[in-house]
């Protein structure tokens, strides 16, 4: 049984609440236990950053540095949550200053970040500490005649320093699909195109324009569904996507939902019948 | 001798109909420029490309891999070929530039765009002496601010790899950024100068980068400029430029986490875009499958000393903008509204429970009283 | 047909200076061609830093420096170049700082400055390992900001004169093909070094191929002291790219096999911070005499190792870069295998102390020049300084000429013979290939006239240049499109060097004596007597090399023997 700390960030608030659950079990299902490390606040999702960077990393440091008190290395199931998280760690572990500076304040909260704890995304974690084997073996209900686009985003593909799979070439996400019994579509250009989620609330249609490129390329390609290791890639497809003018109505899944489908988790838990662009594929 | 196979990209416009790729096998050895000029000297003299110095400081020989900006002379052959298993590799010139010939790209463009962010100093007469053989006084500190943004050799490596150049013509790139920034921390550079940057980077499409990090990866210098445009979007937000979406979106973020730990994307659309229509909807549409919507974001177990870090980091650094302590008022009575109590109680009596998710609210409210 | 008063060709470090001043200074049209984008040019390659004695250099003094580097020249430099080089020397510092450059500063502020071979003060101004790139880069943004007018991507084909003063060039538009005639009154060549002539052991950028200096000796014009190459002593083994002077200021070492810091045999008080030359043939010594490191024994051993990886990052990230990159050592762990490689020609287009040629209007600054500043060797941290002074003093100096010279009228034959000459190219036999012939151009040029030199063995080596030059006829331009046509430019560099060769060659072989970076083993000892003399070689009209000698300026230093 492995045990690690897990992020919720934004992802799992709100609506989306209830995917904690499911995540939980799907986890159980691999012998993972995910604890939530419920002090943790968002991670200033990239944007705090424009307020002022050493914010975003002390904000960041926090978050490490209630898993570290904890004993645990921390799972973080977001790509931008990563991005960020990721790279404050780098700014701490490479900058001695900026450490002692931040950690002068973490001590009011009995906190200390000390830089033990490993930062997994999805993707590593299930190749590194999980296994594909493993994966495979808990699949109940192989995903037989899916054909499912890889989609990964970029923020765990970029920037390099903090990238978990080799950013040219990847092959993390198609691995686990295979896994899930999928039939997996990879061969397009899009695959660590931005989603637009970001830029929704900057320059709203650089979203759309993204959205009718990565959907209309996967629909061209014969996809049933796309699958992304990011809520928030997931949210631009689900839910921007009905902001286009012709909306290609390409469903999307966001990776633990097709594994909860797969390790035999009904459709309503697993999320996949809770979106605005229906998954009809069962 | 290990070789590989590359498809490279050949366009003469004058002789092509249409451009075609043109197979070369070569050794696996050394740079992609190495295999370019093996290419030139010993398969084909026709080939064109741009190098000079070979040794990453020109930015010359920019191209693309499968799809992926390189710098050739920085790119190890070995390195190529294990990321694409032995497969052929196909030599592209760079994106978002018209092809003069086969690898050979047309930069003036983005050159013409930088020019448009004033990317150079214009010195400050109280800080640079005007006699010539006066010094002027720089403390290695304070070139901090800009040491990695001059870096920027010209290679074009990020505004081909740019998701916002795809998408918006008028985008100056991320290099034009990086340069322009460069100038806004410098202590020499006039404030007026500044100013005007920071208004011609808004109208060159400061907010339509959408924070991909494609510029920080493909940079062979280590320059950061999605990071660039970030501060800069501080800068113009500090200067009063706030009747931006992204500007309501920065106010959005600093104001909620602060009061809650989380942002709220329920209210997203309303804060920026005044949109009240997509909350409601996006209620109903859940509702209407089942699913639980929280009108606030779950407050942060420690939420109060959270706080306290977070207001003393914003007390002492520079920053973009001022907590908008009416509007987190505001967010403080939506919370108790909602739960019937004050801030610190729900916080604090909620998690003594240790609640699960599913279904918090309802259990919120029963535990507050509030149903 | 183009039109303008001053036209700059070359867009590197001296280029734009010139470009920049001439902007300033003047309401006439001045433009610069260039055959790469402007930040392209080698001057972006310069890493270890610009001297220069500034107002806080405490000790030190211009007279210091221009000593130092009339030392350094072996006494060749004429000594009154020198000293306006060196007096202006702190003037051209704040210029470029004050246009944005971001020097290295010292705590208090002021500009940071450090020790360099041959310099008897510490006063190499730098900007990290990357002076000559953020110099460069600077330049550029006040040239945009100076809405200079740039012909980026042109190569200069031929400079058009009356046997008194300059009429224009011809120049090939690389972009859209064609030859152009381009009027002007004034030319500043500023088209940097031909080190590429040593094609497959040089520190240079693939395009250092003497266009400017080629274009003046097909005009007929003088070139002067072209023996005289400086070989690096520290180029990267597989490669020849740089390895910084910075890198032993830092505090490198350099050891043979045996692991000994041999330049204690060599110059024991200056160790490794001897001047160029001297390193450079401590270095061949040791691999001649098998005391060179790897299984060849052909590469000596830069140790960097005992800075520690923080020092190494800060002051010399670049070394590390490259190192690992295209040598595959990283010089925290390892020491960096380097060898000889040729670097600066300290030979070039004949001027005055102002960088005038024999023709009215005739401009060269920077490398291409032999103003000459730095005699048979040149210092590190000289070049940046040289660049900047000659590229500023002839803007200055083409803007009064041009100011009052009348209209030129120079005649459309020049294009048709450099027309003719492409379409020859474009139709040769192709019996000879260009690559296979420029590699044997490097290798006799490495042999016969590389760190050390012999007679016997350099007329043997004039005679291959003489059979490379007849052969080169043969060879053939593949590529008969207009655009961008590389093949063209490539051959068209590389007959450029074919006709430098031997310009080097001759005067090498004629000067028996032992000087800077001219070393000959069986003429050991300098021959003040004989040679404290310029070469000056130039075509005749037969084509023949025509080798002559013009003195020395000397004014306030003696020669003396050369001793660190």
């Amino acid at each position: 049984m492995i045990k690690i700390g897990f992020y919720q960030g934004c992802c799992f608030q709100g609506q989306d609440a209830h995917m904690f659950e499911t995540m939980k079990e799907t986890f159980k299902k691999l012998d993972v236990e995910l604890e939530l490390l419920e002090e943790t606040t968002c991670c200033g999702g990239n944007t705090i950053d424009e307020e002022n960077r050493k914010l975003s990393y002390a904000i960041n440091a926090r978050n490490i540095a209630l898993a570290e008190a904890r004993g645990l290395d921390m799972l973080v199931s977001c790509n931008t949550c990563y991005m960020v998280i990721a790279k404050a760690k780098r700014a701490l572990d490479t900058d001695e200053e900026l450490r002692e500076e931040i950690n002068n304040l973490l001590r009011e909260e009995g906190l200390e970040y000390k830089g033990t704890s490993r930062i997994y995304h999805l993707l590593d974690f299930f190749r590194d500490a999980v296994g594909y084997e493993k994966i495979r073996k808990a699949v109940k209900r192989p995903l037989k005649g899916w054909k499912v686009a890889a989609y990964y985003g970029c923020h765990v593909l970029y920037p390099k320093e903090i990238a978990i799979d080799n950013s040219d070439n990847p092959s993390s996400l198609q691995e686990i699909l295979k896994a899930l019994g999928a039939e997996v579509i990879d061969d397009y250009e899009h695959k660590d195109a931005c989603c637009g989620y970001h830029s929704f609330f900057t320059d709203k249609s650089m979203t759309l324009k993204k959205l009718n490129r990565i959907l209309g390329s996967v629909k061209k390609m014969g996809a049933d569904i796309v699958a992304t290791p990011c809520p928030l890639c997931f949210k631009s497809f689900d839910i921007y996507q009905l902001n286009m003018e012709k909306p290609p109505m390409v469903p999307s899944s966001f990776l633990p939902e097709l594994m909860a489908y797969a390790f035999g988790i009904d459709k309503e838990t697993s999320g996949l019948a809770h979106h605005l662009v229906k998954v009809e594929k069962d | 001798m290990e070789t590989v196979k590359l498809q490279v990209f050949r366009y003469d416009p004058e002789k092509d109909a249409a451009p075609y790729y043109k197979e070369y096998e070569v050794p696996v050895e050394g740079t992609l420029l190495n295999a370019l000029l093996y290419i030139k000297d010993n398969l084909d003299p026709t080939l064109a490309f741009r190098a000079f110095c070979r040794s990453e400081v020109c930015g010359s020989c920019s191209m693309k891999v499968n799809g992926k900006t390189k710098l050739a002379c920085k790119t190890p052959m070995k390195e190529l070929v294990e990321t694409w298993k032995g497969k052929p590799l196909r030599i592209d010139p760079l994106s978002h530039m018209n092809v003069i010939k086969d690898l050979v790209v047309d930069i003036d463009k983005p050159i013409e765009k930088m020019k448009t962010l004033i990317p150079w100093l214009v010195p400050d007469p109280r800080v640079v002496p005007t006699d010539p053989m006066h010094e002027s006084i720089i403390y290695p500190e304070e070139m901090k601010a800009y040491r990695d943004q001059i870096h920027c050799m010209l290679c074009f490596s990020c505004y081909s790899a740019c998701e916002a150049v795809e998408d918006n013509s008028r985008y100056r790139g991320p290099f034009a950024f990086s340069r322009a920034y460069r100038f806004q921390v410098d202590r020499r550079d006039i404030e007026t100068a500044k100013e005007k940057r920071i208004r011609y980077a808004i109208s060159g499409g400061l907010w339509s980068c959408v924070q991909c990090q494609k510029c920080l990866y493909v940079c062979p210098k280590g320059v950061k400029p999605a990071e660039d445009i970030q501060n800069l979007r501080g800068q113009s937000v500090k200067k009063g430029f706030t009747d931006k979406p992204g500007a309501r979106k920065l106010k959005h973020f600093v104001d909620w986490i602060y009061a809650t730990g989380q942002i709220n994307r329920l209210y997203l659309p309303e804060e920026v875009y005044g949109n009240k229509e997509a909350r409601e909807k996006l209620t109903k549409a859940y509702q209407e499958m089942g699913v639980e919507v929280w009108e606030v974001p779950k407050p942060t177990k420690g939420l109060m000393k959270f706080r306290d870090i977070y207001l003393e980091i914003l007390s002492k650094e520079n920053k973009a903008l001022e907590l908008d302590f009416s509007h987190v008022r505001k967010i403080d009575k939506m919370v108790s509204d909602i739960f019937k109590a004050d801030i610190c109680t729900i916080v604090d009596r909620a998690h003594e429970r240790g609640e699960s998710a599913k279904g918090l609210i309802g259990k919120l409210k029963e535990l507050l009283g509030g149903k | 047909m183009l039109e303008y008063d001053i036209v700059i060709v070359g867009g590197g470090g001296a280029g734009l200076y010139a470009a920049l001043w001439a902007a300033e200074n003047t309401i006439l049209k001045v433009a610069v061609i260039t055959k790469v984008y402007p930040t392209r040019s080698h001057t972006g390659a310069a890493e270890g830093g610009i001297n220069a004695v500034l107002t806080h250099s405490v000790g030190d003094s211009p007279e210091a420096h221009a000593y130092d580097t009339v030392k350094g020249s072996d006494f060749l430099a004429d000594q009154d170049a020198v000293d306006i080089m060196c007096k202006m020397g702190a003037a051209v510092i704040y210029d470029i700082a004050h246009r944005g450059v971001p020097f290295s500063r010292r705590p208090d502020g002021r500009i940071a400055q450090r020790p360099f071979g041959g310099a008897s003060f510490p006063r190499t101004c730098y900007a990290a390992d990357k002076t000559g790139f953020y110099i460069l880069q600077t330049l550029y943004e006040q040239c945009l900001k100076n809405n200079v007018t740039f012909l980026n991507e042109w190569f200069l084909l031929s400079i058009i004169h009356n046997g008194e003063r300059v009429e224009g060039i011809t120049a090939w538009d690389v972009r859209n093909g064609g030859v152009h005639l381009i009027k002007t009154k004034a030319v500043i060549l500023a088209t940097g070094g031909h080190a590429r002539v040593y094609w497959n052991r040089t520190s240079n950028a693939l395009g250092n191929t003497g266009d400017g200096t080629a274009a003046v000796l097909r005009a007929g014009l003088p070139l002067k002291d072209m023996e005289f190459i400086q070989f690096h002593p520290t180029g990267l083994a597989k490669t020849g790219i740089l390895v910084t002077e910075g890198a032993r200021g830092e505090g490198g070492y350099l050891r043979n096999k045996d692991g000994e810091r041999f330049m204690k045999r060599y110059a024991p008080e200056k160790m490794e911070l001897a001047p160029r030359d001297i390193v450079a043939r401590a270095i061949q010594t040791e691999i001649d005499e098998g005391r060179g490191c790897g299984p060849n024994g052909d590469y000596i051993c830069l140790d960097l190792t005992h800075l520690g990886e923080k020092r190494i990052n800060e002051r010399l990230p670049q070394t590390r870069e490259h190192a690992i990159l295209y040598e595959g050592v990283d010089p925290v762990k390892e020491p960096i295998p380097i060898a000889p490689t040729a670097h600066y020609s300290m030979g070039g287009i004949d001027t005055d102390k102002l960088g005038r040629t024999p023709i009215k209007g005739l401009y060269a600054a920077g490398e291409c020049a032999c103003i000459s500043v730095h005699g048979a060797n040149r210092l590190g941290g000289n070049s940046l300084l040289d660049v900047l002074v000659y590229g500023r003093l002839t803007a200055l100096e083409a803007v009064k000429y041009a100011d009052d010279a009348p209209e030129t009228n120079p005649s459309f034959a020049k294009v048709k013979d450099d027309e003719k000459r492409i379409l020859e190219l474009m139709e040769a036999s192709g019996k000879e290939k260009m690559p296979q012939l420029r590699r044997e151009l490097g290798e006799v040029m490495m042999k016969h006239f590389g760190v050390f030199r012999e007679e016997s063995s350099m007329k043997e080596g004039l005679e291959k240049l003489y059979e490379i030059k007849e052969r080169a006829k043969e060879v053939k331009v593949y590529d008969t499109s207009k655009k961008f046509n590389t093949d063209l430019i490539s051959v068209l560099e590389f007959l450029n060097l074919v006709e430098l060769a031997p310009a080097i060659a001759i005067p090498a072989v004629e000067r028996r004596e032992s000087r800077g970076s001219h070393a000959r083993k069986d003429y050991p000892e300098r021959d003040d007597k004989n040679f404290l003399k310029h070469s000056v070689i130039k075509l005749g009209e037969d084509g023949s090399y025509q080798l002559s000698w013009k003195p020395v300026v000397i004014t306030k230093f003696p020669p003396e023997e050369r001793k660190y």
